[in-house]
């Protein structure tokens, strides 16, 4: 299966899939008009990847900001992940949040809480 | 010399200006809300950290404000259809006023009474709520919520109350044709945490 770049935009992430190494990341900020219809468009490529390929998959999420609506579409995504998980994937989450950014690290605790993946929370400074 | 009296019916401009000033607003929009406008509005919140304090001050800041303004966008009666993108958009006020140890953002749409009705037993729900309740509420309402049937995903106001670790201040004031108009006002102190 092909790599899968989205570059970002005001209201969305960049998203990368690199099948390669087996890593899909996400970055920046996210509250687009309609987040379902971004983020459907992300889960369907996923999903075809998670049939085709049986190797490790590191997912990072670098999400400076997201707003309710992309955190409901977060969910599904997570969801999905979770599922693929059981089936026997091998699958890891990395949720990145600034040191100082209480919120973003509530938001990773509370996913890690709901979904049953390995999940790391990984704190870093903000560039100054 | 002109006064401008007439330019807002009742004040003139000087007064309007005076009074803008008297409230400390910093920024003040009335008007169709689409998502660019959203946008540039939020670019304009995006205060300094020297500024505000912190990072995470100025994002809650923006974050409640993105909230807000997604809600006028999906959500308010008056409807208008944005030039620019050809959509059909909600129209309505968004305020920000700078204190001396908070910030209020406060704003304003034209509801329905079906709304009105979900929107106070919302609002009274969370206000009950400790930050620790908000949390679970959050995730509870999340995992319940379908995507279809609604653009947002109806977290919008326990999001808003999470961040601004107060309790939400709301009013409806009757309109015609069975309507309000619905103001929320939230406040975000100053003091870090």
């Amino acid at each position: 299966m092909d790599n899968f770049n989205l570059a970002s935009t005001n209201t969305t992430p960049s998203v990368f899939l690199d099948t390669t190494r087996g890593i899909l990341e996400f970055a920046g900020e996210s509250y687009p008009e309609n987040a379902v219809q971004f983020y459907q468009g992300v889960q369907q490529k996923l999903e075809a990847y998670l049939e085709e390929s049986r190797d490790p998959l590191t997912v990072n999420f670098k999400l400076e900001y997201f707003n309710t609506s992309t955190s409901k579409c977060l969910l599904d995504l997570l969801e999905c992940l979770e599922r693929s998980h059981q089936k026997g994937k091998t699958i890891t989450v990395n949720w990145y949040y600034a040191e100082e950014d209480e919120d973003m690290h509530d938001s990773g605790v509370d996913y890690s809480l709901e979904i049953k993946l390995p999940f790391n929370l990984i704190a870093f400074k903000p560039k100054a | 010399m002109q006064t401008f009296e007439n330019v807002i019916p009742g004040t003139s401009l000087l007064d309007y200006y005076q009074g803008i000033n008297k409230s400390q607003i910093i920024l003040l929009f009335k008007g169709a809300m689409s998502q660019n406008t959203l946008v540039r509005i939020g670019d304009l919140i995006r205060l300094p950290s020297e500024e505000v304090g912190s990072d995470t001050y100025s994002k809650r800041l923006f974050a409640i404000m993105v909230e807000m303004a997604q809600n006028i966008l999906f959500y308010s009666q008056e409807r208008e259809i944005s030039p620019a993108t050809e959509t059909n958009v909600g129209v309505g006020i968004i305020l920000v006023q700078q204190m001396p140890n908070l910030y209020q953002i406060i704003c304003g749409n034209l509801i329905n009474e079906d709304q009105r009705q979900r929107l106070q037993t919302q609002c009274l729900k969370i206000n009950g709520m400790s930050q620790e309740e908000l949390r679970e509420y959050y995730s509870q309402q999340r995992r319940r919520i379908l995507q279809e049937g609604s653009k947002g995903a109806g977290l919008g106001l326990i999001d808003i109350a999470k961040r601004s670790k107060n309790p939400l201040v709301f009013d409806f004031h009757p309109m015609n044709e069975g309507n309000y108009f619905f103001t929320l006002v939230v406040k975000i102190n100053r003091d870090p945490q």
